[in-house]
């Protein structure tokens, strides 16, 4: 009798095209999702899994363990023979695809980054905080930045060299101050430059660098010595410049597999070549980095929670209570369903802020905040499903736990990208008092 | 100061009722905290200060040894000359639980996972009170099992999936179990031909087999093991006799919300220092708004939870109920505190040097530790007659 009441089998009993408007495909969500992108898309998105699942997932525990043995050059040109890591740029310096990126600038991102958190949020990073390295150079939209350094950076990453990028803006006593209006303005910063002849000298320091050991190149913003943040400038700098050294690494949380460094400058000097813009351009492109950015972190944290749901279904699914499958419990399928629409309702909010033709500041800071939190709360249920395995580092939700609870930290708490959202929108929304 | 029988509870001097009778008034309770607090300051903190992810995990088993020297645990051994007040002693009288979650929830303001240690030791040396086998073998309690989802009639009667006790042989799976280090034996809770019944069983009996499961989120001062048990032999002074699941089970969510409660206090007390003293945007942390609200959460939610588990912990009708109800609420208050404490740090939050991120990975740990959330939630639905 339930046989039949199932829809499957209720819309066999239909006309043909009441059939044809009832669709019971037994489809994964993932495979519906991708379906309703453009080609180009679906093809790389289906790419970015495969590679996902098949380099980086086998290599999480092991590099969450100990992420001094991650092998990072290995893994950055696997990335790079696939094309993953020189997306800014057009054949035939790089792999962007103009068709897709035409569409939207952010898309391929939002895909990549869920599709490798998915698997290992910390192998994603190190991947992602390359191209969050590169992007002064794009979206400074200089010749010389882009032409010059951006094709010689991925001229280097063709010829299998590790040309791993970072991106270098926070500093020990401004974390926040450097992401935000309000806090810019009263900034204390500690990483400074000064006109030299033939370019600048820079001093001070960088903490919490995403592959600020393990990169080559590190776009670094320092503001003109006795200035503020109206006079952050952006510089390309490379580990061979005599004076540029890692400080300490830190011992962080989750995302342990990408290194978070400290970066300490002494009498830096930078030719000025090196300049990328112009100077004092530097709060501009960093703000406007963020806004490409932040829509990724959402995918990050969207593809953390889709793996603590996937890490967690199965492990209902092949975990036996009694002579019943413990997903067979309907208090569990109840928790298992919230999780995948909360995840499902990410991906819409990334998704749909990707698909602006230029991402801009609320529409990322929306995605970022949603998605961060909502990652948070789907990975510390599903440690709460498994009980006692949940914390178990073997069954991987504790993990995605750990990983998930950085996304609300970096690329601006989640404090001050609320008052990005509203700072952004409260032009159009709440005009200001005449 | 040496807990001892001094902290039996003193006699009401009003004398007014049941409830009333077994009050125990906030000096003793005081001194209770006072001498945990003590213990924490000079002999835990050391143990946090070292390098590593959780501080030095190798000191835990002396410092164990320190914490029943002055009768934090108490000693389960016949003929120990003291069998002290500390942590569920039975010496305490009904004051017992009072005492205990105040000294568990002191300890967790240090560290979480070294309250823990305590706990389960306590609870350990409560069933095997006065048994010849005495502190020698530290024990710790197995009861929940991989093969069954707790619910209120598991704890009445054995479900199927239970360790079985039959004839002097022991059979079945058990775990994870937390133990203390240094754990010689398990009080296996198995079902018997009259219902629940306990075995001592050595770690090292032949057909025991002791699984470690890998590195875990958090507690990592307390040991986490499967026990798999094959035709064990359990000799007729190790039988223990019946066992009272209920019992074990409302002083075991008690003290896992004591822990949750220690470690949410200390992750506020250590955000509001590290916001009065760094700045940001030319002022204090915690003279910005959005901090400010962030606070007030966090305190009204500790109160909120201080408040749940102090009734829950007092003497009365529906004390297992009340546990579980405790257990639930009390975690999942404090786990969002200790969430939000990490963000005021921000990345200072996430990295070791703070140990911020260390309370928020136990609090990771005891929110699922022993019974799912949603298990519990089905219990505090309504519990039949007899819990």
């Amino acid at each position: 009798m339930a046989g039949t009441l199932h829809p499957a089998a209720a819309a066999s009993t239909l006309g043909r095209v009441a059939r044809w408007l009832y669709d019971t495909d037994i489809a994964s969500v993932w495979q519906r999702d991708t379906a309703t992108l453009p080609r180009g898309f679906r093809i790389l998105r289906a790419r970015y899994r495969d590679f996902a699942e098949s380099r980086l997932a086998p290599l999480a525990l092991a590099a969450d363990r100990d992420p001094a043995g991650f092998p990072a050059a290995a893994t950055f040109a696997a990335a790079a023979r696939q094309g993953f890591q020189s997306e800014y740029m057009p054949w035939p310096w790089g792999t962007m695809r103009l068709g897709a990126s035409a569409r939207s600038l952010v898309l391929p991102a939002v895909l990549k980054a869920e599709e490798f958190c998915a698997a290992d949020a910390g192998a994603g990073l190190f991947l992602l905080a390359h191209d969050l390295g590169m992007a002064p150079l794009f979206i400074s939209a200089s010749r010389p930045a882009y032409f010059g350094w951006l094709a010689r950076i991925y001229a280097e990453i063709r010829a299998g060299e590790p040309a791993i990028g970072a991106f270098a803006i926070t500093e020990p006593g401004a974390g926040s101050d450097v992401e935000s209006t309000e806090g810019a303005a009263a900034a204390r910063l500690s990483c400074f430059f000064e006109p030299v002849p033939g370019g600048y000298r820079i001093s001070g320091r960088k903490c919490f660098v995403s592959n600020g050991g393990a990169s080559r190149w590190i776009t670094l913003f320092a503001a003109r010595r006795g200035r503020g943040l109206e006079s952050w400038t952006c510089f390309l700098l490379d580990k061979s410049m005599p004076g540029l050294s890692v400080g300490r690494r830190e011992r962080k949380m989750g995302q342990r597999a990408a290194d978070a460094s400290e970066l300490v400058l002494d009498d830096v000097f930078v030719p000025r070549e090196r300049l990328i813009g112009k100077e004092g351009r530097g709060w501009a492109i960093n703000r406007n980095v963020l806004n490409f950015s932040r829509p990724v972190v959402g995918a990050i944290a969207l593809g953390i929670a889709r793996g603590a749901f996937e890490h967690a279904a199965r492990f209902c699914a092949e975990t036996r209570v009694g002579n019943r499958r413990l997903i067979d419990d309907q208090d569990v399928r109840l928790t298992l369903a919230d999780m995948l629409l909360r995840t499902c309702a990410m991906r819409a909010m990334v998704w749909h802020a990707a698909r602006y033709r230029l991402p801009f500041q609320a529409a990322g800071s929306m995605a970022k905040v949603f998605c961060s939190d909502t990652a948070w709360q789907v990975c510390c249920t599903a440690m709460a499903l498994l009980g006692d395995h949940g914390y178990v580092h073997a069954n991987r939700v504790e993990k995605a736990a750990r990983d998930a609870r950085l996304t609300q930290i970096y690329e601006g708490t989640n404090d001050i990208n609320r008052l990005a959202i509203f700072e952004s929108q409260s032009g159009a929304e709440f005009p200001a008092e005449p | 100061m040496r807990l001892g029988r001094s902290l039996e509870p003193r006699p009401d001097p009003a004398g007014r009722g049941h409830r009333r009778a077994m009050h125990v008034d906030d000096d003793l309770l005081g001194a209770v905290r006072d001498t945990a607090r003590r213990f924490a300051a000079r002999d835990v903190a050391p143990m946090l200060a070292a390098e590593g992810r959780d501080g030095d995990l190798s000191k835990v088993p002396e410092l164990l040894a320190r914490a029943a020297s002055i009768g934090l645990i108490p000693a389960p051994g016949a003929g120990d000359a003291d069998p002290g007040a500390g942590i569920w002693a039975r010496s305490a009288g009904p004051a017992t639980d009072l005492i205990s979650v105040a000294l568990v929830e002191e300890m967790a303001v240090a560290c979480a996972g070294f309250a823990a240690c305590l706990h389960h030791a306590g609870l350990a040396a409560r069933d095997l009170d006065q048994h010849p086998a005495g502190r020698a073998v530290a024990p710790a309690i197995a009861l929940f099992g991989p093969g069954w989802r707790p619910d209120w009639q598991a704890f009445l009667h054995p479900p199927d999936g239970a360790a079985s006790l039959r004839d002097g042989r022991l059979n079945g799976r058990v775990g994870p179990v937390h133990a203390p280090p240094g754990c010689g034996a398990f009080i296996v809770y198995a079902s018997g031909p009259g219902g629940w019944e306990r075995a001592l069983v050595m770690r090292d009996a032949p057909g025991l087999a002791a699984t470690d499961p890998g590195p875990r989120t958090g507690l990592a001062a307390l040991d986490m093991v499967f026990l798999g048990f094959t035709d064990v032999g359990v000799a007729a002074r190790h039988a223990l006799g019946p066992a009272m699941p209920l019992d074990y089970l409302r002083r075991l969510f008690l003290g896992l919300a004591a822990i949750a409660l220690g470690n949410a206090r200390g992750a506020l007390m250590a955000a509001e220092r590290y916001a009065r003293e760094r700045r940001q945007g030319g002022r204090a942390i915690d003279e910005h708004p959005a901090v400010r609200l962030l606070f007030g959460d966090a305190r009204s939610r500790v109160a909120a939870a201080g408040a749940h588990l102090s009734a829950a912990a007092a003497p009365g009708p529906d004390a297992a109920w009340r546990a579980v109800a405790a257990r639930l609420r009390v975690t999942a208050q404090c786990h969002s505190v200790v969430s939000d404490c990490l963000q005021v740090l921000g990345g200072y939050g996430y990295i070791e040097d703070y140990r911020l991120e260390k309370r928020l990975r136990d609090s990771l740990t005891l929110a699922g530790s022993a019974i799912d959330p949603n298990a519990l939630r089905l219990m505090c639905a309504g519990a039949p007659d007899g819990t």
